[in-house]
């Protein structure tokens, strides 16, 4: 409940020390009432908001809760958000992400000029959305042109197209495959353990039994 | 009663129908509401019956209206029908027919010596029919001053004759109609009944068939006038029934007739109508068991059947999943199907539900068929013309989609492997679905009613003025009844 | 000063040390701790006793006189929202504090003073335009009291806030309680026989919470409808079709009069687009319905109606055109969000609905047969590719290596579009039997108090002829209710 006020340095120490995205988001929603009471016209206070309302921002997007992180830029304060670049930087970012415009997202999160103190979590997100970007590849297709897959991932499609080895490696990595005659990268997706059916038997059986007994 | 156009079959371009009308002699059955195949149908196919003794088989009107129909729409057979339908027309007193007739003649073969209107007949018919007409209804009037109950009906009966004769169907349907008063027996009732039921088919009025089928049936009469009576009836009730698109019910009436039909009821139809119509019914509207069980081992209908070995070898590849031979029978049939009076506007419907049907039992035992093996199946001659008959945009591929879509086929349709899957039941994830889905509705359900309960109970029920909510508390129980509906459940 | 305060808290050490004591003794100590409290006149230093007092452990005492020192301030300063109780000073933060601990059974004694602080909470977080620091304190308290299902005026301002505060996701834990009940009638006789100390651990909020109370201010029949549009619209804004539809339609359903409420029309609005953008059609409207208010609804929403008929044709350019046509109703209705949202939901039910059709086709074929009207194949492709990604059509892509570009779409089979999961599906399951549970206990009590209620008591002994002046049959009666607790199972008998 008493959380250490809101600063530069706290900032960067919740950053730094959260173990999950989960932990940092919720640790940062937590000084959202106390974010809501600095001023705007006040320089250095703009600035720490500024801040926050970017890590915030991040802290949705690596939670994956794209809906939320647009509601989030909804309750900042407006004039904040028109005028500080990382905010708008952070809108883009959010369009994109939204409309799934892959080779935006990456050269938002790769060309735009981001603030020294943000820097870290913008990799980090980048390194997220690549990841989770790579799992529904692998779930979504069944080949795929390597190019496309260099677009998705935002890696160099040229290059991939020259068949560059250090690319193909990496989705060799990750279980793909690829065949020579065809061109084409069969991607390999990931299979869930499959889940103890008996349990499931009998949880089903109680909860029938329930309805039924309660539709004489 | 007057929505409908006053004789359907002789197509008098009425002001009703006055809309499309695009030459003299069109068969105009739109009144009738039912109409699969448009204003007017060309059959440029030579049938395969032979006109003179097809038409031989026939009595009364019936044999006018069928030639004028095969005359205007069978461009194989056009001239000579319609000249034997001038023929046909001159030996009776109907003027408005055999104009018709000659019209219809002079389209189609203008230098024909026929194809002019003999107007000195026309003339003397008129004045002869006119005279008739005043005769009738003068000794009509005569009898009804004289109180003769028998006299009477027969006037009436002859003048419902007579109207019926020079083609002004609704008088004789009225005059019909006036000789119920007079009737003093069974036998009266029901050739009374009979006479309005055939004037009625003539005129497509197909309620008033029913209506008058069911009179006929509550009839108290003797067992073997009944008996008489039943082939009769049953093939009016099937006709009228193929008429309102209830095919199975037509099917059953057709089975259901009786063989000693024979060649009784030719001034509307014969045994082997029957055995056509029931038998298409029969096939458009019933499964493989059903259809050799009711139709192929019923011996009665065997009679029928008989007549018409195409039917019955038809019926027969249905049954053994021999789809192609038995939709090219029907297919070789078409020309003779649509130059029929009776089948020309259901034709379509009654082919498009069979091969359906057949499209459905062909991929019972499959749970994947090639669209290739399917097209040579039902669609054989796309599979020549077109480059690649199994396109997304073949007309055959086009139909699957349909049926999928409205449901009447469980599968789905694989462009890449070119096969139609039939949809696989997992019975587990069906079940779980089963589960959730009532478990859900039944918390929504529940939280719904409790919810209500408690809104009455606390008073707070939507209400215009809001002053009275303290009075109307006191009497809120009576609002639970709605909520348990079983009150006594309650009480 | 110290005086009091060392009596307020030997008091509540006292309390402490009662844990393990009755109910009843408990009950007598906080009355008279009231009583002691309420005593004081207008110039006791309250400051001084708020400063050394813990809301958590001297809850009573701390509320009453926080409320007390409120009071002086908004009659000297004739400011119902003084200055210090707004956000950042020091009695805001005093009341946000104390709002975050306070001890649930204790406060069960003040209802009055509680709802007046949190109320105050939201208004003076209005007055400064930041109505999302209210937000967070309100729910807290709200979780804190723990009304189990009872709907009050706290729940319906809290919504409000969260709403204008576009803080949608925080109201989840509170709308995600169902709620069943409104507080309770004092009128009701069998109250009398039953009640139980008011601090007792097994008086739930249906007990405690009662029309004399406190802790709601009078509900009307807006304030119900209003709660649940409220709540359905947080859903629709965090795009949960399905909660909201059953909001929604607690809403139309709601029972009515003489006449239907405008909230319940415009709710009919939302429902009819809610339940386009979730499931691509019109869904049943509820049985419970009656078939004069549904008529009303009807002629009061003819551009939904036609609205969702091109959509459920399939018939773009009229969608398209019915949208535009409307703009101006969708603005007065504030529905413009979701009408937009329609396009994209529209394509999507299209693509969905082809899996139904086909098993496999090229992305060409989906643009040719869906898409006729809209951009190019590659577009089209994006959009399936979306779709296929994030998981809303349960299909694969494929890339085709002889065929230049194409793209082949294989969809799955259609069971196995849910349930490739089982884990998905356990957890749905659980969920279900929870909330069943749930609702049949509230089903047991809800016809257990009906039967014990005064109304049908009396029909009870009118129609047995019981007369109503033996005290000992009404007795009698109580008892003769309570032991036929199997009715409940037929109670529900309709729901089928």
């Amino acid at each position: 409940m008493d959380l250490p006020p809101l600063s530069r340095e706290q900032l960067a120490a919740v950053v730094a020390s959260a173990q999950s995205p989960t932990e940092l988001y919720s640790t940062l929603s937590e000084y959202e009432s106390e974010a809501c009471l600095l001023s705007t016209s006040d320089a250095t206070q703009a600035e720490l908001l500024s801040l926050y309302y970017s890590t915030f921002f991040f802290s949705h997007l690596l939670t994956d809760q794209i809906c939320e992180a647009r509601l989030s830029t909804k309750r900042m304060p407006q004039d904040l958000l028109q005028n500080d670049p990382s905010l708008q930087n952070c809108l883009n970012l959010l369009r994109a992400v939204w409309q799934r415009k892959y080779e935006q997202v990456y050269t938002i999160l790769r060309a735009l000029p981001w603030s020294e103190p943000l820097k870290p979590i913008v990799q980090s997100y980048d390194a997220h959305f690549q990841e989770k970007t790579l799992k529904e590849l692998s779930r979504a297709y069944e080949a795929i042109r390597p190019a496309a897959a260099a677009t998705y991932l935002g890696l160099d499609p040229a290059s991939v197209e020259q068949g560059d080895p250090a690319t193909m490696q990496k989705f060799i990595a990750c279980g793909w495959t690829w065949e020579e005659e065809t061109g084409l990268l069969h991607p390999k997706p990931i299979i869930e353990a499959p889940q103890d059916d008996t349990k499931l038997y009998n949880e089903l059986s109680e909860v029938m039994a329930l309805v039924g007994s309660r539709r004489v | 009663m007057d929505y409908m156009a006053p004789d359907a079959f002789d197509g008098v371009p009425s002001a009703q129908s006055a809309g499309p009308v695009t030459g003299p002699g069109l068969v105009d059955l739109d009144n009738l509401g039912v109409n699969m195949t448009g204003p007017i149908v060309k059959v440029d196919d030579p049938p395969k019956f032979e006109l003179e003794s097809y038409i031989a088989n026939y009595t009364g009107r019936t044999r006018f209206n069928r030639l004028l129909l095969i005359g205007t729409c069978s461009t194989y057979l056009s001239v000579e029908a319609l000249k034997a339908a001038v023929a046909e027309a001159k030996g009776g007193r109907d003027v408005s027919r055999y104009e018709r007739a000659v019209r219809a003649l002079a389209d189609a073969a203008p230098n024909d010596p026929e194809a002019t209107l003999d107007t000195n007949w026309v003339d003397h018919m008129k004045k002869s029919v006119k005279a008739e007409t005043d005769r009738l209804e003068h000794e009509l009037r005569g009898y009804k001053n004289n109180l003769i109950k028998e006299s009477i009906r027969m006037g009436n009966e002859d003048l419902g004759q007579h109207y019926n004769q020079i083609g002004d169907l609704v008088s004789a349907s009225k005059a019909y109609s006036r000789m119920r008063d007079y009737c003093t027996t069974p036998t009266h009732i029901a050739s009374m009944l009979f006479k309005i039921i055939n004037v009625a088919i003539e005129r497509g009025d197909w309620l008033s068939v029913q209506s008058n089928v069911q009179r006929l049936r509550n009839l108290q009469s003797k067992q073997e006038e009944q008996a008489k009576n039943q082939p009769k009836m049953s093939a009016a009730l099937g006709l009228s029934q193929l008429h309102s698109g209830s095919y199975l019910d037509a099917a059953n009436s057709f089975l259901a007739t009786d063989p000693s039909l024979g060649d009784s009821y030719n001034e509307v139809l014969t045994s082997n109508d029957v055995a056509v119509y029931g038998g298409l019914c029969a096939l458009a509207s019933m499964d493989r068991n059903e259809l050799q069980r009711r139709v192929l081992d019923n011996s009665t209908f065997r009679n029928f059947l008989e007549l018409e070995p195409h039917i019955r070898r038809a019926i027969s590849f249905f049954c053994n999943s021999k789809f192609r031979p038995c939709l090219e029978i029907l297919e070789a049939y078409n020309a003779d199907y649509l130059l029929d009076i009776h089948l020309q506007r259901h034709i379509k419907t009654l082919f498009t539900r069979i091969r359906t049907k057949a499209i459905q039992q062909y991929l019972i035992p499959f749970s994947r068929v090639t669209l290739e093996s399917m097209t040579k199946m039902f669609a054989p001659r796309v599979v020549g013309g077109q480059a690649d008959p199994t396109d997304c945009d073949s007309p055959f591929v086009q139909e699957l989609i349909g049926l999928i879509q409205d449901g009447t086929l469980d599968a789905r349709i694989d462009l890449e492997k070119k096969v139609l899957v039939s949809n696989q039941v997992n019975l587990r994830a069906e079940v779980q679905q089963s589960v959730l889905d009532s478990l859900e509705n039944y918390a929504h359900e529940a939280h719904l009613r409790i919810l209500r309960t408690n809104i009455i109970r606390a008073g707070l029920e939507v209400r215009a003025d809001d002053r009275r909510s303290r009075e109307d508390r006191s009497k809120g129980w009576e609002g639970y009844g709605n909520v348990f509906s079983r009150g006594s459940g309650v009480m | 000063m110290a005086e009091i305060l060392l009596h307020l808290t030997t008091v509540s050490s006292q309390l402490q040390a009662l844990d393990d004591t009755s109910d009843e003794r408990y009950d007598t100590e906080l009355r008279d701790l009231i009583a002691y409290i309420k005593q004081f006149n207008r110039n006791i230093d309250s400051q001084y006793l708020l400063d050394n007092l813990s809301p958590s452990q001297h809850t009573l005492s701390y509320l009453i006189i926080l409320n007390l020192h409120i009071e002086t301030l908004q009659n000297q300063t004739k400011n119902r929202v003084p200055d210090e109780i707004k956000p950042g000073n020091d009695l805001w933060a005093k009341a946000v504090y104390f709002l975050r601990s306070f001890d649930p059974i204790q406060v069960r004694y003040a209802g009055h003073e509680w709802r007046q602080l949190v109320e105050l909470i939201g208004q003076s977080a209005e007055a400064v335009a930041k109505p999302f620091l209210a937000v967070q304190v309100i729910r807290e308290a709200l979780l804190r009291l723990d009304s189990s299902g009872v709907l009050t005026s706290v729940h319906i301002t809290f919504l409000r806030l969260s709403l204008i505060s576009r803080s949608y996701s925080h109201a989840l834990p509170i709308l995600e309680k169902e709620m069943f009940r409104f507080p309770t009638s004092s009128g009701q006789a069998y109250r009398k026989h039953i009640e139980r100390p008011l601090c007792s651990e097994d008086t739930l909020g249906d007990t405690f919470i009662s029309d004399a109370s406190g802790f709601s201010a009078k509900l009307t029949y807006r304030d119900h409808t209003s709660f649940f549009l409220y709540g359905a619209m947080i859903y629709m804004a965090l795009k949960y079709w399905d909660k909201a539809l059953h909001l929604l339609t607690i809403v139309i359903s709601s029972p009515v009069n003489d006449s239907v409420s405008k909230i319940m029309v415009e709710s009919y609005k939302k429902w009819v687009l809610a339940s386009l953008l979730g499931h691509g059609k019109l869904v049943a409207p509820p049985k419970i319905i009656s078939p004069h208010v549904l008529k009303v609804y009807q002629t009061l929403s003819k551009p939904y109606a036609s609205l969702a008929d091109a959509f459920e044709r399939s018939d773009f350019q009229r969608l398209r055109a019915d949208i535009d046509f409307g703009r101006s109703v969708w603005r007065a209705d504030n529905n413009e969000g979701l009408v937009c949202q329609l396009f994209r939901a529209y394509n999507t039910f299209l693509v969905l609905k082809l899996g139904r059709t086909f098993s496999a086709l090229t992305t060409a074929d989906v643009a040719r047969r869906t898409f006729t009207s809209l951009a190019s194949s590659a577009n089209v492709e994006e959009f399936v590719a979306s779709l296929v990604m994030s998981e809303t059509l349960g299909a694969t892509l494929v890339h085709l290596h002889p065929h230049g570009s194409a793209t082949m779409l294989r969809f799955s089979a259609p069971t196995k579009l849910v349930f490739n999961k089982e884990i998905s599906m356990r957890n749905r399951l659980i969920e279900g039997g929870r909330a069943l549970r749930f609702i049949a206990n509230d089903v047991d009590q809800c016809s257990s108090e009906l039967k014990l209620g005064n109304e049908n008591l009396q029909l009870l002994s009118r129609n047995q002829r019981w007369s109503d002046t033996s005290g000992k049959g009404g007795g009698d009666s109580v008892g003769e209710a309570d032991g036929g607790l199997d009715i409940e199972e037929d109670i529900m008998g309709d729901a089928t």
